[in-house]
């Protein structure tokens, strides 16, 4: 009888054993607990580098009003080209639409064919121009100086009408233009400006409607 | 001859500087390795304004052949011309008349360009085309006035790529050149401005 008990008493204690130590072994996470052994070449964990430079745009939110002054230079027809300056508002109606306010001068010097004689007095020499534009945001982008700056950047077509004075004479023209805009930060950006003045004009006797295309660059406040 | 002279010599400095960079841009290991062939020339017309000084703005037609030796700088052979430049005002003066019957501007140059500010644009908002402002310096040759005269070219431009091998130019450019239309014993400096809007195909 004691025989016949023996076999099974054996395999349950075998099988106790064997869930015992199972149960040590997931506790330890390793059988034998064979992670002891990493005690000493501990496992190293690297880190990714976490300090991923984050793009800092310019914070634009409130701003609708760009302040500035420009200077380039102003072709004026039957003349030459000569250096001008002035002063610019613009107001951004929307996101892609704006209104600006243009007021500049430019002194032109005696054309070569002039000669001896004096055609213009000298302050019929001043050519002051005040113009209304409306522009539209054509192409909204960014642009790269170097490798690691960038600066957002946007194409503008304008047009609009303007009053100018030379050569004695006060007329309506009309205006129209390419602007590239980059802001360099939240409250200063600066503008590399094409306007092409059509006015027309009657100086000795010849009444006819001139071209005058101007260069500008400019550097406004932003607030 | 001093001019003429000096304008050979321009001309050849100029081709051997092209030739050097475009040789040694070829045989960069860039081009070597990867065997980079196509899509550094451009061919362009453009359609724009010329404002002659002393003379009334006329309409003018161009061409460009563009070769982009680096990613920064190019090179760039430029022609232009105003076939019929009107009587100035100063002209129509009765006593005075017609200074000359050729009334047509042309003008000539070789310019090296160099990207400024290089950029893209969105034309839609997943959409980013390439676009670059550049600025251009270099020396050709103005014929006006029956004259012809060594020029220098300053200028700049923008450039839009809308798509990879159509690209969309606007340019400026100062035509800078010493002129006699009076006859007399003292050239003029000029000053001529042109204003464009070009197409180009790259290929």
């Amino acid at each position: 009888m004691t025989n016949l008990i023996k076999p099974p008493l054996l395999m349950l204690t075998i099988l106790l054993s064997g869930m015992g130590l199972c149960l040590i072994a997931s506790a330890q996470n390793t059988i034998g607990d064979a992670a002891s052994g990493q005690s000493e070449n501990t496992v190293r964990i690297i880190e990714p580098k976490k300090d991923v430079e984050v793009a800092k745009a310019a914070a634009i939110d409130d701003e609708r009003f760009e302040l500035g002054g420009f200077t380039g230079v102003l072709a004026v027809e039957d003349f030459n080209a000569n250096l001008a300056w002035g002063l610019s508002l613009t107001y951004h109606i929307s996101t892609r639409f704006v209104a600006q306010v243009n007021y500049g001068v430019s002194d032109i010097e005696k054309a070569t064919l002039e000669g001896d004689n004096n055609f213009l007095s000298d302050s019929d020499r001043e050519f002051i121009y005040t113009n209304f534009l409306a522009g539209y945001k054509i192409l909204p982008g960014r642009s790269f100086l170097g490798k690691s700056t960038k600066y957002n950047s946007d194409i503008y077509l304008l047009g609009g009408l303007g009053r100018i004075e030379f050569a004695g004479d006060t007329n309506t023209s009309f205006v129209f233009g390419t602007s590239y805009r980059v802001v360099f930060t939240d409250a200063l950006t600066g503008n590399l400006d094409f306007r092409g003045h059509m006015v027309d004009r009657d100086f000795l006797d010849d009444d006819k409607t001139t071209f005058n295309p101007e260069l500008v660059f400019g550097l406004n406040i932003l607030f | 001859m001093d001019n003429r002279l000096q304008y050979i010599l321009l001309i050849v400095r100029n081709l051997s500087f092209i030739f050097a960079l475009l040789f040694s841009t070829l045989s960069s290991p860039v081009f070597a390795q990867n065997k980079v062939r196509g899509e550094i020339i451009d061919f362009g017309v453009n359609i724009g304004m010329i404002a002659i000084e002393d003379f009334p703005t006329s309409e003018a037609l161009g061409a460009n052949l563009t070769f982009r030796a680096t990613e920064d700088f190019f090179l760039q052979l430029n022609v232009m011309q105003a076939s019929s430049v009107e009587l100035s005002s100063f002209e129509k003066q009765p006593g005075q008349g017609k200074l000359f019957d050729d009334r047509n501007f042309l003008h000539y140059d070789v310019l090296i360009g160099y990207n400024i500010f290089q950029g893209e644009f969105f034309t839609g908002e997943k959409t980013a085309n390439l676009s670059a402002l550049y600025a251009v310096a270099g020396v050709g040759e103005t014929e006006f006035g029956q004259e012809s005269r060594i020029a220098t070219t300053i200028g700049l431009g923008y450039q839009v790529a809308f798509n990879r091998r159509y690209i969309l130019r606007l340019d400026f450019r100062d035509y800078i050149s010493r002129r006699n239309i009076n006859q007399g014993d003292d050239d003029a400096l000029t000053h001529n401005f042109h204003f464009s809007a070009g197409f180009s195909y790259l290929f």
